[in-house]
């Protein structure tokens, strides 16, 4: 918005968002470069009869603020008809981390969200903030001149993610190639941990919303009263689609490996939400949670503490 | 639900009920069938399930629970462990006892 006013360009703004305007604006306005977080691309997607709608005029389509499954990228880069812009960042870097460009091939700018920005350094590190090597899965790590000085009137918290050189550690999980190409693995505090190994919920919920008869999944980790976390995958299908637990555990036995495989899966018409679109996965694992005490009540305590010495 | 039958199972109710644990077609269960390979049950899923097999009577000895590969070799525990039921620690009672 800031770039449009700067250059004197032409806002169409929605006071509240809504996907078949959203199309209709875009065709009426002839809009050239369209913003929205990954959910509202979802949601224009699914107009009816969005095909027929003339938007020939978008050039880029540009998201963020929520991981954007690739599966979702190709979908808007095709039935947009445009680049996709996909960028990365954090309030306590002012903006930007990164972003693909539009020279980037379409996979990248699927599967990527693209490189460092001018004066941004980025590093992927370990639990002990040791950097890690391409193609580790590790922390993101920033460091330039749009670092924040601070959290406001909170200088231990600033100390937890600002470290002495200046380094800010974004609790994104992240894996950089080679060239420098960053790929964001999940949250942090997201990770499973199940039986000691760590699963990364981002990696299932791609792969299931790969699945033709999936629209999105949220898969999040829950205290088992035998030990470890279990994973459970919360799945909105698509309108009108049907499937069985049974047909999804088939899918992921399929290419998952077995510890990545959900240990349940439950349906859903909806998740609960943020207002930025994005699921309330700590709700999700309320009522998970509620489920399990439910089923476990009966397990006496012994095989509990046994069971947990076990796992 | 699957109910023994004078105590002890068919390899076919057992099946059955690996199938339902583990939302599979009963179809796709032979002796035969790895729990790692074929059906993805890697050690944290084997301990659920025996747990769960344990509440339907099937009790697997903890010490063959983790020498165990395929169906037919949790069948075959299945049954080594019956006569000497009482005898024998069973999965949670071994670790009660252990």
């Amino acid at each position: 918005m800031l770039q449009a006013l700067l250059m004197g360009d032409k806002l169409v703004l929605m006071p509240r968002f809504d996907p078949l305007e959203a199309v209709r604006l875009v065709e009426r306005e002839r809009v050239t470069i369209l913003i929205g977080v990954p959910m509202a691309y979802s949601m224009m997607l699914a107009v009816q009869d969005f095909d027929r709608y003339d938007l020939s005029s978008l050039l880029i389509c540009g998201t963020g603020g929520a991981p954007c499954p690739p599966e979702l990228a190709r979908e808007m880069q095709e039935r947009f008809g445009c680049a996709v812009h996909i960028g990365f960042g954090t309030t306590e870097l002012a903006g930007g981390i990164a972003a693909t460009s539009l020279d980037d091939s379409g996979t990248l700018q699927a599967e990527t969200v693209g490189q460092a920005m001018p004066g941004m350094e980025i590093r992927i590190v370990d639990e002990q903030r040791r950097e890690l090597s391409p193609g580790q899965v590790g922390e993101l790590a920033c460091r330039g001149e749009n670092v924040m000085l601070g959290y406001y009137r909170a200088p231990e918290r600033t100390a937890e993610v600002v470290d002495e050189e200046g380094w800010y550690y974004t609790g994104d999980l992240a894996v950089v190639d080679e060239r420098g190409y960053l790929r964001i693995v999940g949250r942090k505090d997201d990770v499973i941990i199940r039986a000691g190994v760590n699963i990364y919920p981002a990696e299932i919920e791609r792969y299931l919303e790969a699945h033709e008869r999936i629209k999105e999944a949220a898969v999040v980790g829950v205290p088992a009263p035998i030990g470890g976390e279990r994973t459970w995958a919360f799945i909105i299908l698509e309108g009108g689609a049907e499937m069985t637990a049974k047909e999804v555990l088939r899918y992921c036995r399929a290419e998952l490996e077995a510890h990545k495989v959900p240990d349940q899966v439950r349906f859903v018409a909806d998740f609960p939400r943020a207002s930025s679109g994005k699921p309330q996965k700590f709700l999700l694992r309320e009522i998970a949670l509620q489920e399990v005490n439910r089923k476990w009540s009966g397990l006496s305590e012994a095989s509990t503490h046994l069971m947990n010495f076990v796992s | 639900m699957v109910r023994p039958i004078r105590g002890k199972y068919s390899f076919d109710e057992f099946r059955k009920l690996i199938a339902e644990e583990l939302l599979v077609d009963e179809e796709e269960i032979t002796p035969q069938t790895s729990f790692v390979t074929d059906l993805r049950v890697d050690s944290v899923r084997m301990v659920d399930m025996m747990l769960r097999l344990e509440e339907q009577g099937i009790s697997i000895p903890l010490e063959a629970g983790w020498q165990i590969e395929t169906v037919g070799d949790a069948y075959r525990s299945y049954l080594e462990g019956m006569p000497t039921e009482l005898q024998r620690p069973s999965l949670v009672r071994g670790m009660v006892e252990g």
